[in-house]
Parts: structure tokens; C-alpha cells; sequence
């Protein structure tokens, strides 16, 4: 089986346009908001937007609310649900990453971060 | 930008002068894709850019899949945002003997890979001479380094002397 690269995408990109991204290969960070073990569920916020991260695949990972990860995953559809809810942040409703890959990121330069990122697309490599 | 490979025009006698020949290249997982080979001249070595030779790449990216084959090898895929390839990692025999004492990488582990590049069932992979855990800012960092030497792969000719 080949593996599909993870691009790096925005969580408000994901906001905006999420019939786009469904079954898109992606790479999210941002931080966890909340985390659900029954549901096996996390919550990734960034700034004003948030998506659901289904955590089933990724075995065991220690989840601490507030730090920051990145998960790799596809974006697929799923039924728009109520039950969660973020305040004051705009959550992705039909679509939901289904993480293959989790990783803590403290300390890791948002701003550079997202500056590499447009310099990429800019230069039309991702 | 695109890279458009093309192959060197230099003899093979003087692909050692290109300096990238020598060093690990720095350079997207996506773009190891394109490479031209140079077979059957050398199957181990590839074009990239204009005219510029290289044998050894250096890689960074996050490890999505672990494959152990016997006691021998043991693959990693390395994920780098662009494109997903095989690193590949041969075991001494004293790890044989021993697979307690072999050191591996876990998935989403940020790895920086230095090996020569190989074609093996045509599936490009590296090979790995030497790898180490980075930091996630060290891939940031990465990223800004490659497209600076996309820029160079580009524009600077590793053409015949006039």
C-alpha cells in the first residue's frame, strides 16, 4: 500500500472549504482543546477554527489540553454533529480527520511555521 | 517553480566536480521523485535541476510507517509534507545477535535521514548512512532550506565549459 503525503493545511482552510478537503491527505497542528477517551475523540483548535480528530488508530498517546500537536490523517466525511461544541470557535461539521499519525509539537514557531508554509505554496511545491 | 530535470551533458569522468555530487542534497521527498537516473551509466547515480549530479540526499520529515524484515532491515516511511518515501536501515550483526539493544524510531518521530539514494523493485528509497531525531522547528527550518536550493538547482548550470 502506498502512503498519500500528509499536506500541510490550515484548520480555518478546513473552516472555509470543507467539501474540498473531504478525503484529502492532510497534516493539521493546532491545540487540543478537549479529548474524549470514550468517544476516542480530540478537539484541535486554531485560533477561531476547530476539527475533530478521531484518535482510534493511534494507540496509546498521553493527551495533555493545551499543548500542541499534529496529526496526519484523512479528511472524511462524516454526519454534522451537535454534541461538540467549542466556544467562540467555528468547528468543522461534515468533515472529521482520522488520524494515522499524532505528535506533540510544544514549542514549535507558529508564525515561522506558517510562513514556511506559504513560501511553499508560493513556490507551487505543495 | 518547477525543477525541470535534465540530464548532464559532462562526461561521467567529471561529474565529481559538481559539488552536490559529494554532499548529501538537500532536497523535497517530492522532488526525489522526478530525479532522472543515470543508468546505464551508474544506477546509482541521478540528474535533478540543471545538469547537477548527486549520489546521497538528506531527507526530513515525520516517520508514518515502520516495517522490520527479519533481523536485517528495517523500513521507515518518512513524510515530509510534499511526498513519502523508503528509508531503508541495515542491521550490524552485533544488533542481530542482540535485538534488544537496537535503537529505533517510533511513528511521528521528526527524523533528519542522510543515505544514497537506490532503486530497488523500481521503488526509489534511501539508504541510510546516518539519521538522528530533530526537532519540529529543525523541519520548518528544513523546508526553507530546500526551497533555496530548488532556487539554486534551477538557475545554476552544471553545463560543459564553453
Amino acid at each position: 500500500m502506498d502512503l498519500v503525503a500528509g499536506t500541510p493545511v490550515f484548520l480555518e482552510e478546513i473552516v472555509a472549504r470543507e467539501s474540498d478537503f473531504a478525503g484529502q491527505s492532510v497534516r493539521v497542528t493546532g491545540t487540543l482543546h478537549s479529548y474524549s477517551p470514550a468517544q476516542e475523540s480530540a478537539v484541535l483548535v486554531e485560533g477561531e477554527s476547530a476539527v475533530v480528530v478521531d484518535t482510534r488508530l493511534l494507540g496509546v498517546v498521553k493527551y495533555h489540553v493545551g499543548q500542541t500537536y499534529q496529526f496526519i490523517g484523512v479528511l472524511s466525511p462524516t454526519a454534522a454533529s451537535s454534541d461538540i461544541a467549542v466556544d467562540d470557535v467555528r468547528c468543522a461539521g461534515t468533515v472529521r480527520l482520522h488520524a494515522r499519525v499524532g505528535r506533540v509539537v510544544d514549542g514549535l514557531d507558529m508564525v515561522m511555521y506558517r510562513r514556511a508554509i506559504m513560501e511553499l505554496r508560493a513556490a507551487d511545491i505543495l | 517553480m518547477n525543477l525541470q530535470n535534465r540530464p548532464c551533458t559532462r562526461p561521467q569522468t567529471e561529474w565529481g566536480l559538481d559539488t552536490l555530487f559529494w554532499v548529501p542534497a538537500k532536497l523535497f521527498i517530492g522532488d526525489l521523485a522526478k530525479l532522472i537516473s543515470a543508468e546505464p551509466l551508474s544506477s546509482t547515480v541521478f540528474f535533478i535541476g540543471n545538469q547537477h549530479v548527486i549520489k546521497t540526499v538528506e531527507i526530513v520529515g515525520i516517520v508514518v510507517s515502520i516495517e522490520r524484515r527479519a533481523l536485517k532491515m528495517i523500513y521507515y516511511q518518512v513524510d515530509d509534507g510534499t511526498g513519502v518515501i523508503s528509508c531503508v536501515q541495515f542491521t550490524t550483526p552485533a544488533e542481530q545477535a542482540e535485538p534488544g539493544t537496537l535503537e529505533c524510531y517510533g511513528i511521528g518521530d521528526s527524523i533528519c535521514v542522510r543515505g544514497r539514494l537506490a532503486v530497488y523493485r523500481d521503488q526509489l528509497e534511501v539508504i541510510i548512512r546516518e539519521s538522528e531525531i530533530v526537532d519540529p522547528n529543525h523541519e520548518t527550518l528544513a523546508w526553507m532550506e530546500r526551497l533555496s536550493m530548488r532556487r539554486f538547482l534551477a538557475t545554476s548550470p552544471f553545463a560543459a565549459e564553453q
